[in-house]
């Protein structure tokens, strides 16, 4: 058994709010943990943040397909911003030092890589590809 | 939808905060704050007990708070975490950069001792 859910957003931050509305009305239909749920509404908003902020194309489409099936959930997103690897591109965070000497910033593709098991990006004709996996627990 | 209630405690600005931070509403939520620390405050306890959603974008509105704070001598705190807020702060080492208390009431302990 799986259920999918398909979202077309534009890349603005408004579209966040409906990207998470989305999501719990198909979390709680697939009877997804809380934080099953949680870790997918954070993932989704960095990477479309990504888009939004260094996508070059602010307005364009950006389409994000839910699979949802027993064990795992399969996220897959595109856009057709300019060529961008956010998996490799992004620097590493700063996640140790100080108040006053810490940086701001790339913290959403670390966040991403923690919470899925797998996230892998091609780059397909004019478009972005972005696959996730994650399992699920219960 | 965000929502940020403050009231004043012995020079300590506390605010509940309620809903969730995330890319589209972040801006409302630094506003909120900002508005309401005043140069007198010698400290700032955010109470998360309401709190249950927050990604990147809050984590970035939280730090440049408290680097604000910090150039004035002036603490930022946090309180009431739930379990899902917490691993955000994890991941990201924030738990080691701000003081995390489990009340609102520990964190004002910890003001005054």
């Amino acid at each position: 058994m799986s259920a999918e859910l398909s979202l077309r957003l534009s890349a603005t931050l408004d579209d966040i709010a409906q990207l998470h509305e989305e999501l719990e009305a198909f979390a709680a239909q697939e009877g997804w943990t809380t934080k099953l749920e949680f870790e997918v509404k954070l993932v989704v908003e960095e990477l479309f943040t990504n888009v939004v902020n260094y996508g070059g194309c602010p307005g364009a489409p950006v389409q994000i397909d839910f699979t949802s099936e027993a064990d795992r959930l399969t996220i897959e997103m595109s856009d057709s911003g300019r060529a961008f690897d956010p998996l490799v591109d992004t620097p590493e965070p700063d996640t140790t030092s100080s108040v006053e000497d810490r940086a701001i910033g790339g913290l959403g593709v670390h966040l991403v890589l923690t919470m899925m098991d797998k996230a892998s990006y091609r780059r397909d004709g004019d478009l972005n590809r972005l696959t996730l996996v994650k399992r699920r627990e219960e | 939808m965000v929502n940020v209630t403050t009231e004043r405690i012995d020079g300590v600005l506390s605010a509940d905060v309620e809903g969730r931070i995330d890319g589209s509403n972040v801006v409302q939520f630094e506003e909120a704050v900002r508005t309401a620390i005043e140069d007198s405050d010698r400290a700032v306890i955010m109470d998360f007990e309401k709190l249950v959603y927050i990604s990147s974008a809050g984590l970035r509105a939280i730090l440049l708070t408290a680097k604000s704070l910090q150039n004035r001598d002036a603490k930022l705190l946090l309180c009431s975490l739930s379990d899902r807020i917490r691993e955000v702060f994890e991941i990201s080492g924030f738990d080691k950069i701000l003081p995390i208390h489990a009340t609102k009431a520990d964190a004002l302990d910890s003001l005054n001792n």
